[in-house]
């Protein structure tokens, strides 16, 4: 898998803009975060995966984001029935009563944490990392975060290939990663760590160099850029959606307090 | 003149096959030999599969398909740290292995975990010190050295471990002229105390000059394999892989009759051969 999230499209969400993008990101993670209820939270998660696969993101990108979300979740799934305690009780582990109720609250958990990651995919799959920093930007962050911001992503890929490098070019000195006992392998990683830090470090500073020999710094009032964004009348609509969408989630959630009525615990 | 096969094989590629996860196949059934004291120029275009194939060598990848074999013992039997006590490899750029506070110490961790014992360790160290001249390095820290000296310095430390079979990525790259003639001497010294040597490279000169058996790999096959003199006067073909014998050697071959296919590799060879005969007359 390259590091890259970035998937190459035209769909309705790629042609989004991103500020809109950003804006529904955070709209479906407060979403996911204030809703905890089994029927609902499966309810937004379907409807995120079918909103993604509307836009043309392909299988493999959702079979990678539930992959990385198994461990916790299973975890999430097995402790959460200790903890929390509601109707039909199963059995008993010494004094704790493990019931229905915990079960499903704690599988409508783990939705809600697949959800959260779906819902900064919607952004970063179908959003070209600069748009993301020019959206950032665009929204009053100052230049120089959304700069560093943007060779922050830019640098992934390129640090993970050469989390690559530095371990095969260890292992050629005989380094052998042990499988088993965890404190000798984190001690194994040092050298890994170490050359990657100095690798780091002193790339950064070339870096820093190429900024600087560009004018980086250089104080300039207004300065422009080579791909700009700008709201078009479907972003304002599709703007509009979102922010109503919300209004009204929180309305009947929050305000209202509305119990879900499909509760069968 | 042709390659000698008297000698013991210390590394034997059979019908070598490498496919990628993502489906490509990098390595096309690959059927290689590499004896006791070869000094070998692998030449081939960006992407014909040298890294793959030598990552083959050392145990960084395995074949899906064909086997490998190391000094007669199939790899597949090895763990990547027996290998490199054998197959020592040298990767492209030295920071991506530099990490101790001192040279020394760089050059031990090879050694360590190869499993020598202290005595051994001391001795391989002082050794790789003194073939590499960077004993008066020993106590510097080698993340700030130049650039140089921290090629050097990622040489030596796979040398500690000392293998039978030395392999170095381009190992040139990035030097000037003085320190690459100084590494190549240093390298060319290893080969005539017995140490095989695998050399990438792009550039000709270098292979002229210092390898004695040249190899060239074309999108994932072997297409030339011969002495270096042999395979750099087969100027069709390397034209066919984009790559251009030093100016020596299409020069002496428009000076030569035609049935001659074996040219002067070097400067010094030409003018021995053209010039001082010409003179002689
Ligand atoms: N990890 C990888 N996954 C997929 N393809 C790869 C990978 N590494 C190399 N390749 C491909 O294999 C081919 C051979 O690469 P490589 O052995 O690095 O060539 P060379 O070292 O001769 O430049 C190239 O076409 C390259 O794109
Ligand atoms: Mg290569």
């Amino acid at each position: 898998m390259s590091f890259d999230f970035y998937v190459k499209a035209d769909s309705w969400l790629h042609r989004l803009d991103p500020r809109v993008k950003l804006v529904l990101a955070l709209v479906l993670m407060v979403a996911a975060m204030i809703v905890r209820d089994f029927w609902l939270n499966l309810f937004l998660l379907v409807g995120m995966i079918l909103m993604l696969a509307s836009a043309k993101i392909p299988k493999n990108r959702f079979v990678w984001v539930l992959k990385l979300t198994v461990p916790v979740t299973i975890m999430i799934i097995i402790l959460w029935p200790f903890f929390y305690h509601s109707g039909y009780v199963f059995f008993h582990i010494g004094p704790l009563p493990i019931t229905f109720g915990g079960l499903m609250d704690g599988v409508a958990m783990a939705f809600r944490i697949i959800s959260l990651c779906f819902a900064c995919c919607s952004l970063l799959f179908a959003t070209d990392q600069s748009k993301i920093v020019r959206a950032c930007v665009k929204m009053g962050m100052p230049y120089k975060y959304g700069l560093t911001l943007a060779i922050a992503l830019r640098y992934l890929p390129v640090f993970f290939g050469i989390i690559t490098m530095v371990t095969e070019a260890q292992n050629a000195r005989g380094l052998d990663i042990p499988k088993k006992n965890i404190m000798k392998k984190i001690k194994s990683y040092m050298p890994i760590l170490t050359a990657m830090l100095i690798a780091g470090l002193r790339n950064s500073d070339n870096m820093s160099n190429a900024l600087e020999t560009r004018a980086f710094g250089a104080s300039v009032e207004n300065r422009t850029y080579y791909s700009d964004i700008t709201m078009k009348t479907r972003d304002y609509i599709a703007m509009a959606i979102i922010l109503i969408g919300m209004a009204a989630f929180i309305y009947f959630f929050v305000v209202l307090g509305v119990e879900v009525p499909l509760q069968f615990y | 003149m042709s390659i000698d096969t008297t000698k013991d094989p210390v590394l034997q590629a059979i019908g070598l096959e490498h496919t990628y996860d993502n489906g490509f196949q990098a390595l096309k059934g690959i059927d290689l030999t590499i004896y006791r004291g070869d000094y070998i120029g692998l030449i081939g275009q960006n992407g014909s599969g040298k890294t793959t194939m030598i990552k083959h060598f050392n145990g960084l990848l395995r074949p899906t398909k064909g086997k490998i074999l190391i000094n007669g013992v199939d790899e597949a039997t090895m763990t990547i740290g027996k290998i490199s006590k054998q197959v020592g490899f040298v990767f492209q750029n030295p920071d991506h292995q530099i990490f101790c506070p001192s040279v020394s110490e760089e050059l031990a961790f090879g050694p360590k975990n190869c499993g020598m014992s202290p005595g051994e360790i001391k001795d391989s160290v002082e050794d790789a010190l003194e073939s590499f001249k960077i004993t008066e390095y020993a106590n510097h820290p080698p993340a700030i050295l130049g650039f140089g000296l921290r090629r050097k310095v990622s040489l030596a430390a796979v040398f500690s471990c000392r293998p039978t079979v030395f392999i170095m990525d381009e190992p040139t790259v990035g030097l000037d002229h003085r320190s690459a003639r100084e590494l190549l001497d240093i390298v060319g010294e290893l080969n005539s105390n017995g140490c095989t040597i695998i050399l990438i490279t792009h550039d000709m000169r270098v292979i002229c000059e210092n390898t004695k058996r040249g190899i060239v790999l074309r999108s994932g096959k072997l297409i030339l394999d011969g002495t270096t003199r042999e395979v750099m006067s087969n100027i069709e073909m390397l034209e066919q892989t984009q790559i251009r014998p030093p100016q020596v050697i299409e020069l002496s071959k428009e000076l030569s009759p035609p049935d001659v296919r074996e040219f002067p590799l070097t400067t010094d060879e030409f003018i021995k051969k053209f010039i001082k005969a010409k003179k002689a007359m």
